[in-house]
C-alpha cells in the first residue's frame, strides 16, 4: 500500500499538464457535451482527435487511459448489445432466429459502445494530467461567482483539499496499524462475515484516535497561522489563463461547431436516435 | 535465526511509482545476538526490518526465520501465525495501535490471537506489564488512552512481549521518550538480551548502538554498506559520515584525545568506558588538560 497515490495522476511538465485547471475543467465539460451531441463520423472522429491529440501533448499513453475501462467493461457490452438486438428501426441486416438484428441496430450499438468508451477517455485524461490539488484550485475558482448566493465555494475547496491531502497518510496509518496488529496475532483475512468485522476493531479504533488527533492538530497549525476562513484571502500562486489555454478553448470551440454543423445542418449523415 | 539472500524490495514495481526500497541485502542474525540498523532516513531500515517477521514479501530473493522460508508455496497453514509469535515487532510509535478498553485487554490481544486460554492470557498480560514498569494492580482496568505518552508506549510493548517472542525487532522504539524513559526501555532491551531474546534495533542514537549491539548493520539507500562491531565501524568517523551518519559523541572525543597524544583505546565508545580510560591513563591526582575548547 506504500507510496499509494490518490487519483491516477501522473506528474509532468507538458503543455497539457501545466494548462490551467479551470480550461482543462471547462474543456472537459465540453467534451462530455460534445460526445453527447455526437450522432455521426464527424462528432465521433472529433471525440478521437481530441483524445489522440491530448495524449500526445500530454505525454499519457493510450493504455492508460484504457485501464480505466477496464471496470467498465460489462456496462459497455451490456449498452451494445441491447442497442443491437433492440433497435427496430432500419433494414434487417441479420436474422438469428426469432431475433432481427436491424443496420441500424449495428450502428447504434456501434456509436453508443465508442461515445462511451471517449466519454472515460476524456475524463480519465483530466483526471491522469492534473493534480487532485490543481483540480480543486480550478473548482474552487469556478465556482466563485456562487459565492453571491451564499455558497461557501472557498469552505468548500479547502475541505476537498484537506481531504485529498490526508488520503494518502491515513493509507499509510492503516497499512501501520494493519501490519502492528498483524505482528500480533491478527487476522483480517479467515473467518465468518462477523468474524472478520470485528477484527476490523483493532484496526479502525486506533485510525479514528488517530484521524481526531490529526484533525485537531491541524486545526490548531492552521488557526496559529491566522487561517479565519476565505474572506479576503488572497493565494500565493494565482490562477491566470495563458496562451495555451486561448488555444485550447480556440480547438475545442472549433470541434464543437464541428459536431453542432453535423448534428443540426447536415442531418443526411447522422443517425435518427 | 534469521537469513537473508539478495532480498529485495521493490514497492509498486511496474507502476509508474515503482522504488527500489531494500536492494540486494544479504546477512545473518545469530540466535541470541543483539543487532542494531542504522542508516540515514529512507536508507531501507523499516522496509528491511519488515521481512523479518513476514509482513513483507521480498520482490526477489528470500528469507528464512529459523530456517523456514514464510513464502514457500507450500508453508503449512498456521506458520504465518507461529512465524509472529516468535518474532514480536516493535513499530515506531507503537501506542498508535492500542486499541481496546483497558490496559490488560490490549495486552491481551496477542496471546487470544494464539488461542490461548483466558487464565493464560492473563497471567502473561500481568507478567509483560511488570516488565515494562505498569504495575499490574494498578493499571490492568486504566484505558490505554487516558496514559501518559510514555505509558502507551510501554502498554504497546507489553502487548508484543506478552507474545513471548524469541527474537524482538525494534523500530526507533525510543523515538519521543524523556532520557529517562529512553534509558529505562534500553536496559529494559538489554535485561531481554541477557535472557536469550535476540533483538534487532533500529535506531538513529548512535550512543544507544554503541552501549547495546554486538553487530551494526549500515544501511544506505537501500543496501547494506558496511556490517562490524560498533568499535569497527566507530572507529571510521569519515567512513560513517560518507554513510550520513555522525559517530557517537564519545568516540569523537576519543579522536581528539588521540590527536593529542593520547592513547584511547578503540572500544571506548560510552562515556563509563571513556571516565575508566581516562582514570587509568591520567595520574592520579593530576588535573586533565581542558578539553572543552578542542570538543567544540
Amino acid at each position: 500500500m506504500n507510496g499509494v497515490v490518490i487519483g491516477q495522476y501522473i506528474p509532468g511538465t507538458t503543455r497539457v499538464h501545466l494548462l490551467d485547471p479551470r480550461t482543462k475543467l471547462i474543456m472537459t465539460f465540453a467534451y462530455v457535451a460534445l460526445v453527447f451531441c455526437a450522432r455521426g463520423l464527424v462528432g465521433l472522429s472529433m471525440a478521437a482527435a481530441y483524445i489522440a491529440g491530448v495524449s500526445i501533448q500530454a505525454r499519457i499513453p493510450i493504455k492508460q487511459l484504457l485501464k480505466g475501462l477496464k471496470s467498465l467493461t460489462i456496462l459497455i457490452t451490456m449498452t451494445a448489445l441491447m442497442n443491437l438486438f433492440f433497435t427496430r428501426t432500419g433494414e434487417p441486416a441479420l436474422r438469428l432466429g426469432s431475433l432481427t438484428i436491424t443496420d441500424m441496430g449495428i450502428r447504434t450499438a456501434v456509436y453508443f459502445a465508442f461515445r462511451l468508451v471517449f466519454l472515460v477517455m476524456g475524463t480519465t485524461m483530466l483526471t491522469l494530467s492534473t493534480s487532485p490539488i490543481a483540480l480543486t484550485d480550478g473548482l474552487e475558482s469556478l465556482m466563485r461567482p456562487l459565492e453571491r448566493i451564499r455558497f461557501p465555494s472557498h469552505e468548500l475547496a479547502m475541505m476537498m483539499s484537506i481531504a485529498l491531502r490526508f488520503i494518502p497518510t491515513l493509507m499509510e496509518e492503516t497499512d501501520k496499524i494493519m501490519k502492528a496488529q498483524a505482528s500480533r496475532g491478527a487476522d483480517f483475512e479467515s473467518g465468518t462475515i462477523i468474524k472478520r468485522a470485528k477484527s476490523l476493531v483493532p484496526l479502525l479504533a486506533p485510525l479514528f484516535i488517530s484521524a481526531f488527533r490529526r484533525a485537531a492538530d491541524l486545526a490548531l497549525a492552521m488557526e496559529s497561522r491566522c487561517y479565519q476562513g476565505g474572506a479576503g484571502r488572497t493565494r500565493l500562486n494565482e490562477l491566470r489563463y495563458g496562451r495555451d489555454d486561448a488555444l485550447a478553448g480556440l480547438i475545442m470551440a472549433v470541434m464543437i461547431a464541428a459536431t453542432l454543423v453535423e448534428r443540426f445542418v447536415f442531418t443526411a449523415w447522422t443517425i435518427k436516435l | 535465526m534469521i537469513e537473508t539472500r539478495e532480498l529485495t524490495h521493490t514497492y509498486q514495481p511496474g507502476s509508474p511509482f515503482e522504488s527500489v526500497a531494500v536492494y540486494n541485502v544479504t546477512l545473518t542474525i545469530r540466535d541470541g545476538e543483539f543487532v542494531a540498523f542504522v542508516g540515514a532516513t529512507g536508507s531501507g531500515k523499516t522496509t528491511l526490518i519488515q521481512h523479518f517477521n513476514g509482513l513483507l514479501k521480498p520482490t526477489s530473493g528470500w528469507i528464512k526465520i529459523d530456517g523456514v522460508n514464510p513464502h514457500e508455496k507450500d508453508a503449512p497453514k498456521g506458520l504465518m501465525r507461529s512465524m509472529r509469535q516468535s518474532v514480536g515487532m516493535v513499530f515506531q510509535y507503537p501506542e498508535h495501535q492500542l486499541f481496546e478498553e483497558t490496559v490488560a485487554k490490549d495486552v491481551m490481544f496477542g496471546p487470544k490471537n494464539l488461542g490461548l486460554s483466558d487464565a493464560e492470557c492473563a497471567e502473561r498480560a500481568r507478567e509483560a506489564m511488570e516488565r515494562v514498569g505498569l504495575p499490574y494492580g494498578s493499571f490492568a482496568d486504566r484505558s490505554p488512552f487516558e496514559l501518559s505518552g510514555g505509558q502507551m508506549r510501554r502498554a504497546a510493548v507489553a502487548g508484543v512481549l506478552a507474545m513471548r517472542p524469541r527474537t524482538l525487532i525494534l523500530d526507533e522504539p525510543t523515538a519521543g521518550l524523556d532520557p529517562a524513559g529512553r534509558a529505562e526501555f534500553l536496559s529494559l532491551c538489554a535485561e531481554l538480551n541477557r535472557e536469550g531474546v535476540t533483538i534487532a534495533l533500529v535506531s538513529h542514537t548512535m550512543e544507544d548502538v554503541a552501549r547495546l549491539a554486538q553487530r551494526v548493520f549500515v544501511m544506505k539507500k537501500g543496501s547494506l554498506a558496511r556490517t562490524g562491531s560498533p568499535r569497527e565501524l566507530f572507529a571510521d568517523a569519515d567512513g560513517l559520515r560518507a554513510l550520513g551518519l555522525e559517530p557517537p559523541e564519545m568516540s569523537r572525543l576519543r579522536a581528539i584525545l588521540n590527536s593529542r597524544g593520547m592513547d584511547i583505546p578503540a572500544d571506548t565508545l560510552t562515556p563509563e568506558s571513556m571516565a575508566a580510560a581516562l582514570a587509568r591513563i591520567l595520574p592520579r591526582g593530576s588535573a586533565p588538560k581542558p578539553v572543552e575548547e578542542a570538543a567544540r
